[in-house]
């Protein structure tokens, strides 16, 4: 999860934008997770396999796999500016 | 590696000016302003801003990584180091990025400590940035 999500961002060239709102974000991480549980019926109803999105709640309620998601957006990033000679 | 940085215990004269006028600046904000409640908290504040030159910084460069006071940062989060007059600045990224100084972490140290940190950090395999 945390690899195929650092590569979309990095992919996007999304990667400061996400590492600004993911560490804005960390002190509210848990209450982001819990607002995804209240939703989690309506995803299983709307979405074909609600895994990613059991997922997503795992990592948004740990913030040591937040951190670890912002390393990996910075290691594939940093490789992306020095590929690109920025 | 442990390093302690405290500019006042190194600077005394300097430190002995910073309580004049401090002390200077709670008397004429008491002369503006003869209320506690204004006065302390602003003392208070300037004070608390000054913290980092009175009261000591400890640095422990571990082998897994890098504790300043509580905060402890894995040595995988950085890749470069730039240094300065001031001390040395810690970032995840080898080009410069507009995120750095968000997750970058800047060590002031004196010069003696820096040079050390520096061979350090070069034997860690992290790359120096100009």
């Amino acid at each position: 999860m945390i690899d195929r999500l650092a590569e979309l961002v990095v992919r996007r060239e999304l990667a400061p934008l996400a590492i600004f709102c993911l560490e804005a974000g960390k002190p509210f991480s848990r209450v982001g997770s819990q607002a995804l549980i209240f939703l989690l019926p309506l995803a299983r109803t709307v979405l074909r396999s609600a895994s990613d999105y059991e997922e997503l709640i795992e990592l948004l309620d740990d913030r040591e796999q937040l951190e670890r998601l912002i390393c990996r957006i910075e290691a594939l990033e940093d490789e992306r500016l020095t590929r690109s000679g920025m | 590696m442990e390093l302690c940085y405290h500019p006042a215990a190194r600077r005394p004269g300097l430190a002995l000016l910073v309580c004049f006028g401090l002390g200077l600046l709670g008397s004429a904000a008491w002369q503006l302003l003869p209320e506690p409640l204004v006065t302390l908290p602003l003392l208070a504040f300037l004070a608390y801003s000054l913290m980092p030159f009175f009261v000591p910084t400890r640095y422990r460069l571990g082998p897994t990584g890098l504790e300043v006071g509580a905060r402890r940062y894995a040595w995988e989060r950085f890749r470069a180091f730039v240094v300065d007059k001031n001390g040395v600045f810690l970032t995840p990224y080898r080009q410069s990025a507009p995120t750095e100084r968000l997750r970058g972490v800047f060590l002031p140290l004196h010069r003696e400590d820096r040079l050390q940190v520096v061979e350090w950090l070069r034997e860690r395999g992290l790359e120096e940035r100009a």
